[in-house]
């Protein structure tokens, strides 16, 4: 009989390998599942405010230089020094004039300047103050669809949880309807029920009561709670349901 | 549950039934292999040493001279295997028989084809030797496998009846634990079946082979007897 040992062989290592695929090798794919958000979040990043006014000019020009007058003759030196004096003098005080009506225009220019400085920082801050109260509104929109959201879902399982645990009396009708007040506290404990406005008939208003008083905590509520207070501060500390199930078939 | 769970960590963490099925059928799986690798490499060497030994035969060579190296490959520890055994029955039966001498030529043909007949008996047990092993292993081990998966799910679900919540989660590891019983012993039934199978026809081509090969030969040796 030959080849026992090459048999033995063979079925070990064969063995061998399979254990080892599957204590080393076994691992179930894993698979990312990505949840896409249903809005589209845009926003605006770049607002150009006008641009402030250039008001870089020349702000003083070369003054003229006052001419040196010349006299050669010394008997005239004295005459006309005197009328040179006189003149001089005129024309210092001309050059005075026109010298203080430039500072004079000047500091109007100035003044009108700065003016426009301050329109155009009026009005840039204006418009970032709008785009900002812009920004500010489309967040409080997006929050609020949020909110929308999660107020539905929350109220399709408090809903969900009540209808699971009524019982139907014999007598409900289709239609009737029983408005509820109830009261919670952030661990999604029941604490108050109370009917608010009677359907006419006892034992559906007492049903649906005992209904909610059986889920006695509404476990996915502590989520919501810790997640965002304000939202169930808002919507589920005291909220009203309206009690009306429809898969009544009487 | 964190962590994904690994076959591994879910043999480990079956219970102790399950266990013990796992076991036997790894077990069985490798006996079961080991039988299929030795047959296949039994029925493939038999089936070669068939057809030389019968080119052999027919190519006209003294029948002492075959029988003398059959004689010397025995005794050099070869195994002489196969159609040659049935050959050497009937041979050394027949030289025995006519050197006695005054043997009445029916009752050594007689003699000699009661030989091959012992001779062949025994190459059909060593052609079937080991498969009705594997026909077992084949049909058996779906069945113990299953044991374990039901024993294994019949667990979980009792596991189940004190758990105020059912979830899928529960569950889950216990039936995939016991799954993996009934994956072993379609692991090792598979291949079980497939060899006994293959197997059986093979050792069946041979068995005849041998048959057709005792009638010739007894022919031969009828025909040396009658022309004397």
């Amino acid at each position: 009989m030959p080849g026992y040992s090459a048999a033995i062989f063979c079925s070990l290592t064969l063995h061998g390998l399979l254990l080892a695929v599957v204590i080393i090798g076994w691992t179930p794919s894993k698979k990312e599942v990505q949840v896409r958000p249903r809005y589209i979040q845009a926003t605006l990043l770049q607002v150009k405010p006008p641009k402030a006014p250039v008001t870089k000019k020349q702000a003083t020009k070369k003054q003229v230089k006052p001419k040196a007058v010349d006299n050669k003759q010394k008997e005239l030196a004295a005459k006309k020094r005197a009328a040179a004096k006189k003149l001089e003098e005129s024309k210092r005080l001309t050059r005075l004039r026109k010298e203080k009506k430039q500072k004079q225009e000047l500091a109007k220019k100035e003044r009108l300047r700065q003016e426009r400085e301050k329109a155009a920082e009026a009005l840039r801050r204006q418009q970032e103050q709008a785009f900002a109260e812009a920004l500010d509104d489309e967040e409080k929109y997006i929050t609020a669809e949020q909110d929308e959201q999660l107020i539905g879902s929350y109220s399709a399982y408090i809903r969900d949880r009540i209808v699971n645990n009524w019982s139907r009396p014999p007598s409900a009708r289709r239609g009737m309807e029983v408005v509820l007040s109830i009261q919670l506290v952030p661990t999604g404990r029941v604490i108050a029920v109370a009917v608010e406005k009677s359907s006419g008939n006892d034992a559906f208003d007492r049903s649906a009561e005992q209904a909610v008083y059986k889920v006695e905590r509404f476990e996915k509520l502590q989520d919501l709670s810790q997640a965002s207070p304000r939202v169930f501060e808002d919507t589920f500390r005291h909220f009203k349901l309206i009690f009306t199930p429809d898969d009544l078939r009487l | 549950m964190t962590e994904q769970l690994s076959l591994w960590t879910l043999v480990v963490g079956a219970t102790v039934p399950v266990q013990l099925v796992m076991l036997i059928l790894l077990g069985a799986s490798i006996v079961s292999w080991v039988m299929i690798v030795q047959r296949g490499l039994y029925i493939r060497q038999t089936g070669i040493e068939l057809r030389k030994f019968e080119g052999t035969f027919w190519s006209g060579v003294d029948l002492n001279e075959l029988f003398r190296s059959g004689n010397n490959r025995l005794n050099k520890d070869n195994m002489v295997d196969g159609v040659e055994n049935l050959f050497r029955a009937g041979f050394r039966e027949f030289n025995r028989l006519s050197q006695g001498g005054g043997t009445d030529p029916d009752a050594l043909m007689e003699g000699v084809e009661r030989a091959m007949r012992v001779a062949l008996s025994r190459e059909e047990e060593k052609l079937n030797r080991h498969l009705p092993f594997l026909a077992s292993v084949a049909s058996v081990s779906p069945y113990i496998g299953l044991f374990g998966t039901v024993w294994g799910i019949m667990h979980s679900f009792r596991g189940l009846a004190n758990v105020q919540q059912a979830t899928l989660a529960t569950v889950a590891p216990g039936i995939s634990e016991a799954l993996i019983a009934t994956a072993m012993g379609l692991f090792a039934a598979i291949p079980a079946v497939l060899a006994y199978n293959r197997f059986s026809a093979n050792a069946d081509v041979l068995y005849n082979a041998y048959e057709t090969f005792s009638d010739e030969f007894s022919s031969v040796l009828h025909r040396r007897v009658h022309s004397n």
